[in-house]
């Protein structure tokens, strides 16, 4: 049985759909069999992240109303084999599908892949509901930011709320900018790990290159000089329950150079 | 049922008899008969205060009760009107801690472990704990999670969001907290905020009212009277 995690955050725009696609990727290039599930119905995001969008015949509606088989709705990653994608219907609602339809479906899927990841809808109504139906892990990404922590805590207890059996919950602390942070102009990590008293997943610097990635359909864990692309690595191979000590942000560049290259030889 | 006759040991003089007020004197004298009769000679030797309700018993009376308390071989030592000075002394301070509690102000209940709720976790955003009494919480309470009781409310942990104490109206309720960085204290009728300058404190402190106002202070100092 493989691992269905849900990623999600409560707050929009910080970063769940760029999460997901780079953890999947990242997951994938790993060697594991992996399908991103998305889960936010009428408001799709993930497939053009992942430039899969002109491959969609089926999405998950589809499936779970019958019109598909589960097999046929799956798309094929672009350039990992071991890499799949189900897109949500971007003509349909959140309350198309209900928490029970979402845990048989995500039951199916983790019986043949290695991991299930769910990017959530922001928000915590229906959609959200949806998405957490089927989740035994969930990752909470949050920015450095008052409102966005906030959200992240709402989230964080709705989620210990509705089942014992499920893991505690993972922080990923996105768009972090070390210069700021040393500056007190962005909420201290360890400030936003004492209030939100949950597992450090991982930290991913604010990077230029996810705007061009996001953009072009191609994640950034395949260009080599994204410093996020290699934090999602390294969160992926955490996921795997590797040891992989948190990346050092507050370093200066000349350090960051000293860093790359050691990353570099690690993987040659 | 009918209140029965009560015979009782005492401290100090002897047995009690209490006769209740809703028999009659001849059925009384029927039923202590039979009542000592089935106690053998338990009570034998023994001297005996009666009580005698709110009834006034006659010369002739109080002669009959002790020629029946004599054949049980007791002794009647005196008749009063009245019924069970115990319950009635227990009735009399009790009426009158009604009465000074509703003529002085309130005081300050220590935290009460009958009334109090404990909550073991930490309530994060948009999570919500009412009390009728005092609330203490083994956690934190986070910016957005409500926490109203209308005793005292003690946090271990930091207490970030909102904390309504004496919610009822009790402006004696307190609220301590190990940090004490509130989005907003109420105490009964009054509201208190944070101020807009954030000052790092670590001591555990306490809010109370004093004189219309929320004043916070490291618990350690001394209440002053």
């Amino acid at each position: 049985m493989g691992q269905v995690i849900v990623v999600t955050s409560g707050k929009g725009g910080v970063g769940k759909t760029t999460t997901t696609a780079n953890l999947g990727t990242a997951l994938a290039q790993l060697g594991n069999k992996v399908v991103l599930l998305d889960a936010d119905i009428g408001l799709r995001n993930l497939d053009v992240v992942m430039g899969l969008e002109n491959r969609i015949v089926y999405d998950l509606v589809d499936v779970v109303e019958g019109n598909a088989r589960l097999k046929q709705a799956l798309i094929k990653d672009k350039r990992m084999e071991n890499l799949y994608l189900l897109a949500a219907a971007q003509t349909r609602e959140k309350k198309d599908v209900s928490p029970e339809q979402m845990k048989d479906l995500t039951d199916q899927l983790s019986r043949e892949f290695d991991f299930v990841i769910l990017d959530c809808p922001a928000g915590i109504e229906d959609g959200f509901k949806n998405a957490i139906a089927g989740a035994e892990k969930a990752i909470i990404v949050s920015n450095p930011e008052v409102s966005s922590v906030r959200d992240a805590d709402r989230v964080i207890g709705l989620w210990d709320a509705q089942a014992e059996s499920k893991s505690a919950a993972m922080l990923i602390v996105n768009r972090v900018r070390p210069k700021m942070v040393a500056r007190g102009d962005m909420l201290e990590i360890d400030d936003m790990l004492e209030m939100l008293a949950v597992d450090l997943l991982g930290i991913v610097p604010e990077d230029d290159h996810i705007i061009v990635s996001t953009n072009r359909g191609e994640p950034a864990v395949y260009h080599k000089e994204s410093k996020a692309g290699r934090a999602y690595q390294n969160i992926a191979r955490r996921l795997m329950g590797e040891q992989v000590p948190i990346m050092d942000l507050n370093s200066d560049d000349g350090i960051w150079a000293k860093f790359k290259r050691i990353v570099g030889l690690s993987r040659s | 049922m009918r209140q029965d006759i009560v015979i009782r040991g005492t401290t100090r003089t002897g047995l009690l008899l209490l006769l209740p007020d809703e028999w009659e004197f001849p059925v009384l004298c029927q039923r202590l008969r039979e009542k000592l009769a089935q106690s053998g000679r338990f009570f034998a030797g023994a001297g005996v205060t009666a009580y005698s309700g709110r009834r006034t018993l006659s010369m002739s009376e109080q002669a009959t009760l002790s020629e029946i308390l004599r054949e049980a071989h007791m002794t009647l030592l005196a008749v009063q009107e009245g019924g069970d000075p115990v319950a009635e002394a227990q009735a009399a301070a009790r009426s009158a801690e009604e009465a000074r509690r509703a003529n002085s102000a309130p005081v300050a209940a220590p935290v009460s472990m009958e009334t109090a709720l404990v909550v073991t976790k930490t309530l994060r955003s948009g999570q919500e704990v009412r009390h009728p009494g005092d609330v203490i919480i083994l956690g934190d309470v986070n910016p957005g999670a409500v926490v109203i009781a209308s005793g005292h409310i003690v946090v271990m942990g930091a207490l970030r969001g909102v904390a309504h104490a004496g919610a009822t109206g009790n402006t004696e309720a307190i609220v301590a907290a190990a940090r004490l960085r509130p989005t907003q204290l109420r105490i009964a009728h009054v509201i208190g905020r944070a101020p807009d300058e954030d000052t790092p404190q670590s001591v555990p402190e306490v809010a109370r009212v004093r004189n219309d106002l929320i004043v916070v202070e490291a618990s350690s100092e001394k209440r002053q009277a």
